[in-house]
């Protein structure tokens, strides 16, 4: 390639992002309300997705946890500011802080199981933390869940302004975005995808295994817990319901449609899920029927998701182009990890 | 002291359905190495099969055989026309089985409802028993000699039977028992069956003396893993030990922590993790 088709490369790439970042931006300024209340849903369970298509793809630690950390960031923080009325940030950072202290306490229970066993076990760890959301009526309110969560307004600027709220949202998603996205090409995402294909090999190479992923499942605790915060603010209400086993399902579902480990691919996974529960629900009440069989047949055809779909299209495309055969991409299947 | 001999009666009680939950978990798990996800579902199923057999014939006996044959059925079926196609492969399996428990779960709320129903089980097997100045209700007595009877059966049929000693040496070994010529999956889908059978009666016991309602699916499949997990993974003997450990937990916290109990339950297990991750009785697979 010459220097300057690069340049002309690079120059395309920033026009593009230029583009796509202006339209971002100027969602609330021509979307109606609506779209762009969806749009803010796509933002914060993509963030969630985030979390656990970055664990499952990189780390090959398929963990139902998820769904339960970002259940208790919003339960902290709808607590603090609607039982104890604390001032604004303190809910925020003490719902952060106090996740990631569980997320630690997870971590270091699952971290040294592999495979199915670490599946389970993060499934047990989650399905607790919603049996807490439901028996613990004094401080959750059980079934009934807490109301009245709601942003803050700082210095006279209302973030429970949809415009305002998502902007801000759109910020914290880009910076979780392209963190994990550092992290992946980083040294260490190279080494969490060696403890991910071979653990054993990793452990004689002299890597320490367990720090490695158990650092993996902080960092993806982040993304987590700070989309349950904007989840409970914006919606006004966290109920058991949201941590419960269909939604991390739900959740697992738009990781493997977007392409397992592929966390852009999140934002059109939550996009084709949202869109599919309008559609679906529409004609029938049975919709978790309905997405049973779409993740049944996803799983038995299409277990890398659309966007592998799309790239094994593109693949042989390249093949039959160009006769010389490029290599498979790292992110493989989840079934590859060892147990 | 007659209140905790009460509590000790209800935690043997629990402890005999957790066990017969965890006792077909965990067998199929040690051989197949999949965790069935649906057990949960079948449970609910199975009660309400065995409710609605109930109703119909007002025979208990009939609605245990319903709920287990059912389910064993179901088992059967789906064994054969979705998780033999992804064998061998432990996450996609997995996987398939938590679609299916969604969809029976939901399938289930359609037909029956989301009310809480339960089996108002018969007379004869639920006499008034005295002890110690206070009545008790038989039926839990009962519950506990169909869960040991179930345990002698599984030890019976795991260390006394060819087919038992075949299922043993697959757990250990499968490429050398398939070599010996024996047919592995035939011995998969017996045991799958059989621990779908083992749900299916457990949610007929369930639904006769707790109550079956949408969600109790997810309750009793966390309680299960739970025995499973501290048990150990594939260890019989551990899911006894187990079952017994979480249900006494589970009724001594529920009278003296009731907003705590599942909390209580889930201590031992992280304790145990933090220690043994394979559980008190697994082995490393």
């Amino acid at each position: 390639m010459t220097a300057d088709r690069g340049r002309r490369r690079t120059l395309l790439t920033v026009a593009l992002v230029a583009v796509v970042g202006a339209v971002l931006v100027s969602f609330p300024s021509w979307l109606p309300p609506y779209y762009l209340t969806t749009v803010i849903r796509i933002l914060f369970y993509s963030m969630l997705a985030m979390s656990l298509s970055f664990l499952a793809g990189q780390g090959g630690m398929i963990s139902l946890t998820q769904t339960g950390l970002f259940g208790l960031a919003a339960y902290v923080l709808a607590i603090l500011s609607v039982h104890y009325e604390l001032p604004f940030p303190f809910p925020l950072l003490i719902a952060l802080a106090g996740t990631l202290v569980v997320a630690l306490a997870f971590g270091l229970i699952s971290i040294r199981t592999y495979g199915t066993y670490f599946l389970i076990l993060t499934l047990a760890l989650g399905q607790i933390l919603w049996a807490i959301a439901q028996q613990w009526t004094s401080m959750t309110e059980g079934f009934d869940g807490i109301q009245g969560a709601r942003a803050p307004i700082i210095g006279g600027i209302s973030f429970q302004e949809p415009a305002n709220f998502y902007w801000v949202l759109l910020v914290v998603f880009l910076a979780c975005f392209f963190l994990l996205r550092a992290v992946v090409r980083s040294p260490f995402g190279l080494a969490l995808r060696g403890t991910r294909d071979s653990h054993v090999r990793m452990a004689a190479l002299g890597f320490s295994v367990p720090r490695i992923r158990l650092t993996a499942f902080m960092i993806a605790a982040v993304p987590a817990a700070l989309a349950g915060i904007f989840f409970v603010q914006f919606t006004g209400i966290i109920t058991p319901v949201t941590l419960d086993l269909d939604r991390t399902v739900w959740i697992l579902l738009i990781v493997i449609l977007g392409g397992v480990g592929n966390l852009g691919g999140t934002v059109i996974g939550v996009f084709i899920a949202l869109m599919f529960e309008v559609v679906v629900t529409r004609f029938t009440d049975r919709y978790l029927t309905a997405m049973g069989i779409t993740f049944l047949l996803l799983v038995l055809f299409a277990p890398n998701g659309i966007t592998g779909a799309v790239e094994g299209l593109k693949r042989r495309l390249d093949r039959s182009r160009r006769a010389t055969p490029t290599p498979a991409p790292s992110d493989g299947p989840p079934e590859r990890g060892p147990r | 002291m007659i209140t905790e001999i009460i509590l000790v009666l209800n935690g043997l009680t629990h402890a005999g359905l957790l066990f017969v939950l965890g006792s077909g978990l965990t067998l199929a798990f040690g051989l197949m190495r999949v965790v069935n996800l649906s057990h949960g579902a079948f449970y609910l199923l199975g009660g309400y099969l065995g409710l609605t057999v109930f109703r119909l014939t007002d025979n208990w006996w009939l609605a245990l055989l319903a709920g287990g044959l059912g389910i064993a059925l179901l088992g059967f079926v789906l064994e054969k026309i979705l998780l033999d196609r992804v064998r061998g492969r432990a996450l996609p399996e997995t996987l398939l089985t938590i679609a299916l428990s969604i969809i029976i779960a939901d399938v289930s709320l359609a037909i029956w409802g989301g009310f809480a129903q339960s089996i108002r089980v018969p007379a004869a097997l639920n006499p008034r028993i005295s002890l110690f100045g206070f009545t008790y209700p038989g039926f839990r007595f009962f519950i506990l000699g169909i869960a040991v009877f179930i345990g002698l059966g599984l030890w019976f049929l795991l260390q006394k039977t060819k087919v038992g000693a075949a299922v043993r040496a697959g757990v250990d070994d499968r490429e050398t028992v398939s070599a010996l010529g024996i047919d592995i999956h035939r011995i998969f889908t017996a045991v799958f069956v059989l621990s779908a059978f083992l749900a299916g009666i457990a949610g007929v016991i369930g639904a006769s003396f707790l109550s079956i309602q949408p969600g109790a699916d997810g309750q009793i499949l966390i309680l299960s893993l739970v025995v499973v997990i501290l048990g150990g993974l594939g260890s019989l003997g551990g899911a006894v030990v187990a079952a017994l450990v979480t249900g006494l937990l589970l009724s001594f916290s529920r009278a003296y922590f009731p907003e705590m109990s599942f909390f209580m339950v889930f201590g031992p297990m992280a304790l145990v993790l933090a220690f043994r991750p394979q559980g008190l009785f697994g082995k490393w697979t």
